[in-house]
């Protein structure tokens, strides 16, 4: 049994603190007022961080508080620019002090890291066999052919199917969650001391980022590697880690057993993170021993999904709603069957619901979400909104439904034209209306999100990303909808804004008689903000209804794994 | 499988872009002034004799009868006959086209063997002197205009050192030093000049694969940073690079005039201007065709090059 030490760096392995004061010889990690700057700027003020062989340490905190930033110290990866100082031993080698050779020999060996982003951590070119059998020959030497052995092997161990199939295959071909298993199989290839992993699930569906996380903890467990778990997402810290450490600012501010700190925070940038995370969420685990053979069968409910009252006009109505997609090129001028992103979906919905539209990427929220706002037309099928059907509908009929219909999209960054300013962008849906009046609405829509008057005439780039996302909402409601899209429009911020804007969007869906339609991968988020959830999975409706009963008495295998996949913070805590 | 057929799909369009470039170049031609049978005659020329020669060259029969008749010549390799010499097009043109090949294959070898060390050392050390030093020179390198490069390269090695000749071209029975001999100065004054385009796109490639997150994973395995760009980072570099080489080398077989003209020597771009001036519009036309179809190969072999490079791309939809 392992003691934590509640004070900063002062947990200590059973060995280390049998001995005597040297309790550093016995630490994977020591790592003593590391600071980094960026020329005069310091970004890291003063990291003290031990991890004992084999413990599993998670860091958590905001964008900006320094947290990723430490973990490349540890491996010797800042870039140039960055300057970093103070004492930091992986393994018993110096790393500040370590010259390129001693690293080269250090890194992937004794130290690994498995990054956020699995679309493109492998390189596109070379296949996937070829990528973890370097890994092996950098440090093993061997012949090549035993490398390529290895690399199967090593496939294999991260379970993907067909490991001898997975090494001939170049990344494209792999899913997201397939590839950050070759990742984790190039860092774990030398079976190194220390294992960081920066935010390896963010990037994932939640089903494959239970599976993933499941895989890591396993496997480091197994081989007594020592884990830096990186997240900002306190659940997944939760369920992975031993002992946490909160990072604010460039500071460790506060550290110790996961039960402790997350369960009794002292900090108040602590208690900050978790209040803003995920506090909603499914309330409770399916009942114990319902598995899935309990459960209705997996056919998806062809019947409509009727979220509106009956005799009621549903605002959004849509029919046995198809979309197909051209296959495949194959031969010279033959094409494989169409691929199918929405195979008949049936609803209603009524006017001023707050409907969550919930499912995995490929699941067809999107195509779904482009139908209704007539962004695109349907291969079968009718979808009905506002009255109109964006198929058959002319051209004034499509510009009226444009106007009722305004979407909020995932990236702000990415949605703003960085050459005009907030009153253009937020103005630019409006045709056709006298000057004065166009600036009025404008002005009213902008404080209605929360922005200073002033921000009218500065450019997007002036703003952080939470801010960024208003104006968005802003631009979104100038034209005065009667239905908001919004398509995962907190993914891509902070947790400690997140809160802030789901409470916009709710308040703002109550004031302005809104329909809001929004779509998330992360149930916790549709929680906070819909009264009613519909499930997608594989371009099928296979659940709908409030949201309370969706998550507390899934009727659909598909709904029972998403639920069991959302990590929750009092389910880490009560394991931890 | 999928690979061949996207092949065949490429050599495809290559032939359907070939026959509706080639029926463009007859279309403008054949509107520009300036009648075969009057450049033959001379301004003189009575009306009943322009109209026998007219008849005789076939110039009064319908366009597309002409253009087929053109077209088909061409496929056997007969460019037509000149009504300013009497000659036929075909033999001039294959012995000029070749002496420009050469010379633009050399000069583009030159080109890629300063442009890719450049550029990758001017990325790799942006921020160190001799980096930015190598950024610099490559600014000066496009602003040096070829004929100047070539005119010290003349008045250093052939005139001052006289280790190559001032210019020329090998006359038959020379051996292959003698073409070395003549091709180096000229090569030279050609690749620097597009090398020093090319490396600026080589910098800038190098730059945006440096940040790219598989070379940080090649990184994490241990690679130091040199090895990790070698072995990851200058295949995917090279695909932009690719593009631009390929505008390049088809700007070259034209730009490539001037250095001829520096160095005496007798390609395809001297040949156009020469038959441009004499109004020798089939020569013209044959010529023009020519680079027309040259310009549509290195696009095909580039194309290809990117699905040699990219699995991605070898199943384009």
């Amino acid at each position: 049994m392992r003691t934590f030490g509640a004070s900063t760096g002062g947990a200590s392995s059973g060995a280390a603190s049998s001995g005597a004061a040297n309790t550093t010889a016995a630490s994977t990690v020591e790592v003593r007022d590391l600071r980094v700057h960026a020329g005069a700027r310091e970004l890291v003020r003063g990291v003290d961080l031990t991890i004992a062989p084999g413990e599993r340490v998670g860091l958590i905190g905001g964008s900006g508080s320094g947290k990723s930033l430490t973990a490349y110290a540890l491996m010797g990866l800042l870039d140039d620019e960055l300057h970093a100082t103070g004492s930091v031993t992986v393994g018993g080698v110096d790393v500040l002090r370590a010259g390129e050779r001693t690293m080269s020999r250090t890194r992937g060996r004794v130290a690994s890291v498995v990054f956020q982003e699995p679309m493109t951590a492998l390189n596109p070119l070379m296949t996937v066999g070829a990528q973890v059998a370097e890994a092996v020959l950098w440090h093993g030497g061997g012949s090549r052919a035993a490398a390529r052995r290895r690399a199967v092997e090593l496939l294999d161990l991260v379970r993907l199917p067909d490991p001898a199939g997975a090494a001939r295959s170049f990344p494209h071909q792999l899913s997201g969650g397939q590839r950050q298993r070759v990742v984790i199989a190039i860092a774990l290839a030398n079976d190194p001391a220390l294992l960081i992993c920066d935010e390896p699930t963010t990037a994932l569906d939640v089903t494959v980022q239970a599976r993933v996380l499941e895989l890591v903890a396993e496997l480091v467990r197994a081989r007594d590697t020592a884990l830096l778990f990186i997240s900002h997402d306190l659940a997944v810290v939760g369920a992975m880690a031993d002992r946490v450490a909160v990072m604010h600012d460039g500071r460790v501010v506060e550290t110790g057993p996961v039960r402790e700190v997350l369960g009794a925070p002292r900090h108040e940038h602590t208690r900050a993170l978790l209040a803003a995370s995920g506090t909603g969420g499914p309330r409770t685990r399916p009942a114990a021993g319902v598995g899935h053979s309990a459960l209705e069968p997996a056919a998806p409910d062809a019947r409509p999904v009727f979220l509106a009252e009956d005799g009621t006009t549903p605002l959004i109505r849509a029919r046995d709603l198809r979309r197909d997609y051209p296959g495949r090129r194959t031969g010279l001028l033959g094409r494989s069957a169409p691929v199918a992103g929405l195979r008949g979906v049936s609803f209603d919905i009524a006017e001023g619901a707050a409907v969550g539209l919930v499912g995995e990427s490929g699941s067809g929220k999107s195509t779904l979400l482009r139908l209704i706002a007539g962004l695109d037309t349907a291969t079968a099928g009718s979808v009905e909104v506002a009255g109109c059907d964006p198929a058959t509908a002319d051209r004034a009929a499509l510009r009226r439904l444009r106007g009722d219909v305004s979407v909020v999209f995932q990236d702000p960054a990415g949605s703003l034209d960085p050459r005009m300013t907030v009153a253009q962008i937020v103005a630019e849906p409006l045709h056709g209306l006298p000057r004065a009046e166009t600036a009025d609405r404008v002005r009213e829509v902008v404080a209605s999100v929360g922005l200073p008057p002033d921000a009218l005439e500065r450019h997007p780039h002036r703003f952080s990303g939470g801010q960024r996302q208003r104006i968005s909402i802003a631009r979104a409601l100038v034209t005065r909808p009667r239905i908001l899209v919004a398509d995962e429009p907190v993914s891509a911020l902070d947790v400690s804004v997140r809160g802030q804007v789901l409470d916009l969007i709710t308040d703002l869906a109550g004031s302005h008689d809104l329909t809001l339609l929004f779509i998330a991968h992360d149930l916790g988020v549709v929680a906070q903000v819909c009264d009613r959830v519909l499930v997608l999975a594989d371009g099928r409706i296979v659940e709908g209804g409030p949201v309370g009963d969706v998550y507390d008495r899934p009727r659909h295998p598909f709904t029972a794994e998403l639920v069991a996949a959302t990590p929750r913070l009092a389910d880490a805590l009560r394991q931890a | 499988m999928r690979a061949a057929a996207a092949v065949l799909r490429r050599l495809g369009i290559f032939a359907l872009t070939a026959v509706l470039a080639s029926m463009v170049v007859f279309a403008l031609l054949a509107v520009v002034p300036g009648d075969p049978a009057q450049v033959a005659l001379g301004l003189t020329a009575t009306p009943e004799k322009l109209a026998a020669a007219r008849a005789e060259m076939g110039l009064d029969r319908p366009l597309p009868v002409q253009y087929l008749d053109w077209a088909t010549g061409l496929l056997g390799g007969d460019l037509g006959t000149s009504a300013v010499t009497g000659r036929p097009v075909g033999p001039e043109l294959a012995s000029r086209a070749w002496v420009t090949a050469v010379l633009v294959a050399a000069g583009m070898a030159v080109a890629v063997l300063v442009a890719v060390p450049m550029g990758v050392v001017a990325a790799v050390r942006r921020r160190r002197p001799d980096g930015m030093l190598l950024s610099g020179l490559s600014q000066v390198g496009i602003a040096v205009p070829a004929f100047l490069a070539g005119l010290l390269l003349i008045t250093v090695f052939a005139v001052r050192l006289q280790w190559f000749p001032s210019g020329g071209w090998t006359r038959d029975g020379d051996g292959l030093a003698d073409l070395l001999s003549y091709l180096v100065l000229p090569a030279i004054s050609l690749g620097v000049v597009q090398g020093a385009v090319l490396a600026r796109y080589v910098r800038s490639a190098v730059l945006d694969v440096l940040r790219e997150d598989y070379l940080r994973t090649a990184r994490a395995k241990g690679l130091p940073p040199l090895r990790a760009l070698l072995r990851h980072g200058l295949r995917n570099a090279a695909i932009p690079v690719l593009t631009v080489g390929g505008v390049q080398l088809g700007v070259m077989l034209v730009g490539a005039v001037v250095v001829e003209k520096v160095f005496v020597i007798n390609g395809l771009g001297s040949m156009l201007l020469e038959k441009v001036g004499n109004r020798d519009m089939v020569a013209v036309q044959g010529i023009v065709t020519v680079l027309v179809l040259a310009v549509l190969v290195i696009n095909l072999v580039v194309d290809l090059l990117y699905t040699v490079i990219d699995p991605r791309l070898r199943e384009a939809p």
